[in-house]
């Protein structure tokens, strides 16, 4: 479908749901799910906590669908609420997690040709970064933002969203490489 | 082992959390507002008299220290003018009451003077002996 008729699709999904049609409601939140489960499911690495704060995140928007004017003004609503629920929530809770990744089945996702071992590894990694860090990482390469609309999410200027980002990739790479190597030498 | 940015974006792909997810969101959202209505409810059953909810916004708080001084005002005032009317009443009764002695002392004045008058008659017509001793008031 093209994304102008999915746009006016989305927008009388809207107007429907802002009336109280929750066949409608149910329409917005399966397609946006991904997105808002994604950015706290890579963000907080913790399955349950992710599905918390997306149900969180649409219940918050069902009270404020008025407010919301299109389909381009929910995406950034949702983003900018889910960013900002995953970081007040991994500010409070310390870091005791309640299930381990490994022991979790993995979400679906669309494409399974990556290798699985340095997929896992980057994930891991990510995992070991500051929270700004991270969060900058995921809006880049999940959520496909320039450094402008990074900034406006995380209200950052946008020199500083640029070299956190090259600062981040930096110390991914440095600790992916100081990962894999502690690899290498366990298994030789 | 480098990685790629493609890479990242391959790690950092979007994730569906299930189909039963859209189900979930919609019970909780059922949940919340069942929760709401009832303690909707709840409130209400639980007061007497039916008043309508009050938020004490400054401005609702300025109207309430106006109208609290207005009255304030009025009741200094009507208690002012009540004195003054009493005050008032209090001095008309005193002249009153001086100008009803003064003529009572008048009229025993002339009522002194008509039986000194009268005295005076028949002691001029007595013997010096049997005299009435006049007697001033």
């Amino acid at each position: 479908m093209p994304d102008g008729q999915q746009e006016d699709l989305m927008t009388a999904s809207l107007e429907q749901a802002a009336q109280g049609d929750a066949a409608a409601f149910a329409q917005i939140v399966s397609s946006h799910q991904a997105m808002v489960f994604s950015i706290a499911w890579h963000y907080l690495q913790d399955r349950s906590l992710a599905e918390d704060v997306a149900q969180e995140v649409f219940l918050e928007l069902y009270q404020n669908l008025a407010a919301i004017q299109s389909a381009s003004h929910l995406t950034y609503w949702l983003r900018r609420v889910s960013v900002h629920r995953c970081i007040d929530l991994a500010r409070r809770r310390t870091h005791r997690r309640e299930q381990a990744m490994d022991g979790l089945p993995e979400p679906a996702t669309q494409n399974a040709l990556a290798d699985p071992v340095l997929m896992a590894r980057l994930r891991e990694t990510l995992d070991a970064l500051p929270e700004k860090q991270r969060m900058v990482i995921i809006l880049r390469y999940q959520e496909d933002l320039g450094p402008a609309e990074i900034a406006e999410l995380l209200r950052m200027p946008v020199n500083t969203v640029k070299s956190t980002l090259h600062r981040s990739l930096d110390d991914l790479r440095r600790k992916l490489a100081r990962k894999l190597g502690d690899l290498r030498y366990a298994i030789f | 082992m480098p990685f790629s940015e493609d890479d990242l974006r391959q790690a950092l792909k979007r994730k569906d959390p299930g189909p039963e997810f859209t189900r979930r969101v919609m019970e909780r959202l059922n949940e919340r507002e069942t929760e709401s209505k009832a303690s909707a409810r709840e409130k209400r059953g639980r007061r007497v008299f039916w008043l309508p909810q009050i938020r004490f916004t400054p401005a609702l708080a300025c109207a309430l220290a106006l109208v609290l001084s207005v009255g304030a005002w009025i009741g200094y005032w009507s208690y002012r003018q009540h004195e003054q009317q009493v005050r008032i009443a209090e001095y008309q009764q005193k002249q009153a009451e001086d100008k009803a002695k003064r003529e009572t002392i008048l009229a025993l004045r002339i009522t002194s003077e008509k039986l000194n008058h009268v005295l005076r008659k028949v002691n001029s017509g007595l013997p010096p002996d049997v005299k009435i001793r006049r007697e001033r008031l």
